[in-house]
C-alpha cells in the first residue's frame, strides 16, 4: 500500500490554475519543523499564563489575610 | 496610496488542507497583500499559520503583540524558518464557526536591493469567548525579489471553506 503523501495547493497567479500536489521533500520538512516549534511554543506559553494564574491566586490569598476585599484584589490584579 | 487593487490569485479550501502557494507571482505592482479568512482543526483554542517565500527556509525574523481583553502578549524570533504568525487564527477549541481574518501587507516585493518587511494583522471575535487581536512585525533578511508565497495553517489544517486571496497593488 502506496505511502500517503500531503498536498498542498498551488496557484498559478499568471494562469489562475489551482493544482493540488504532493508538497515536496524541502515542504515536508518545513512542516514537521514548524510543528515542533510550535507545539514547543504552545507549552511554552502555557506554562507561563499557568505561573501567572498560580501567582495570582497565592497573592490573592496573602492579601486577603491582610483584610484586603475582593474587590481590592481583583482592582489590584487588573 | 495606492490607487490600483488586482487579484492575482484565489482558493477556497473545499476540505482541510494543510497549506497553499501562490507561484509565478507577476513583478508589476508595486506592493502585495495577502487576505485571509480562516479557521483550524488544531485541537486549541487558536493556530498559529506561517508563512515564506521562494521556497526558501531562513532568514525570517518578527514580533508579535496580542491582546484578549483580559491580557496582553509578546512573542519573537530571529533567524526563522517562516515567518510564523503566533496566536493569529481560531482553531478547534475556539467558538463554532468561528473564521479569523488577517491581513498581510508585503510592500516592494519586487525589489532586489534590499530586505523585505511584512505587517500582519489578524482578528478575530467568538461572541463571548477567546476575542484576539494580534499585529506581527516581520521581515525576511533576502534581497531576493518574491515570486511565490505559501502559506502553512501551523499546527492543524485549515478547515474547509477557509479562504486565501493574493493581491497586486500598484501606487500609480
Amino acid at each position: 500500500m502506496a505511502t500517503s503523501v500531503p498536498q498542498i495547493v498551488e496557484v498559478d497567479c499568471s494562469t489562475g490554475i489551482a493544482t493540488t500536489r504532493d508538497m515536496t521533500a524541502d515542504e515536508l520538512a518545513a512542516q514537521a519543523k514548524m510543528q515542533a516549534d510550535q507545539a514547543a511554543t504552545m507549552a511554552a506559553q502555557q506554562a507561563a499564563a499557568d505561573a501567572k494564574a498560580a501567582a495570582q491566586a497565592s497573592a490573592a490569598a496573602k492579601l486577603t489575610k491582610l483584610g484586603l476585599t475582593a474587590d481590592e484584589i481583583a482592582a489590584l490584579q487588573s | 496610496m495606492a490607487n490600483t487593487m488586482t487579484k492575482l490569485g484565489s482558493q477556497t479550501a473545499t476540505a482541510q488542507q494543510y497549506g497553499f502557494t501562490f507561484s509565478s507571482i507577476p513583478q508589476t505592482y508595486t506592493d502585495l497583500v495577502l487576505r485571509i479568512s480562516a479557521r483550524s482543526s488544531y485541537a486549541a483554542v487558536f493556530d498559529g499559520p506561517a508563512i515564506f517565500f521562494n521556497g526558501v527556509t531562513s532568514g525570517y525574523g518578527r514580533r508579535t503583540l496580542g491582546g484578549n481583553g483580559t491580557s496582553n502578549y509578546a512573542s519573537s524570533n530571529t533567524s526563522g524558518s517562516y515567518l510564523y504568525l503566533d496566536n493569529s487564527i481560531p482553531a478547534a477549541n475556539a467558538s463554532a464557526n468561528v473564521f479569523g481574518v488577517m491581513t498581510i501587507y508585503i510592500p516592494n516585493y519586487a525589489n532586489t536591493s534590499y530586505y523585505k518587511a511584512v505587517n500582519c494583522e489578524a482578528v478575530m471575535e467568538t461572541n463571548g469567548s477567546a476575542s484576539n487581536i494580534t499585529l506581527t512585525a516581520g521581515s525576511w533578511s533576502s534581497t531576493s525579489n518574491i515570486t511565490s508565497l505559501t502559506v502553512y495553517s501551523g499546527s492543524g489544517n485549515f478547515v474547509a471553506n477557509s479562504e486565501f486571496t493574493l493581491y497586486g497593488i500598484k501606487n500609480s
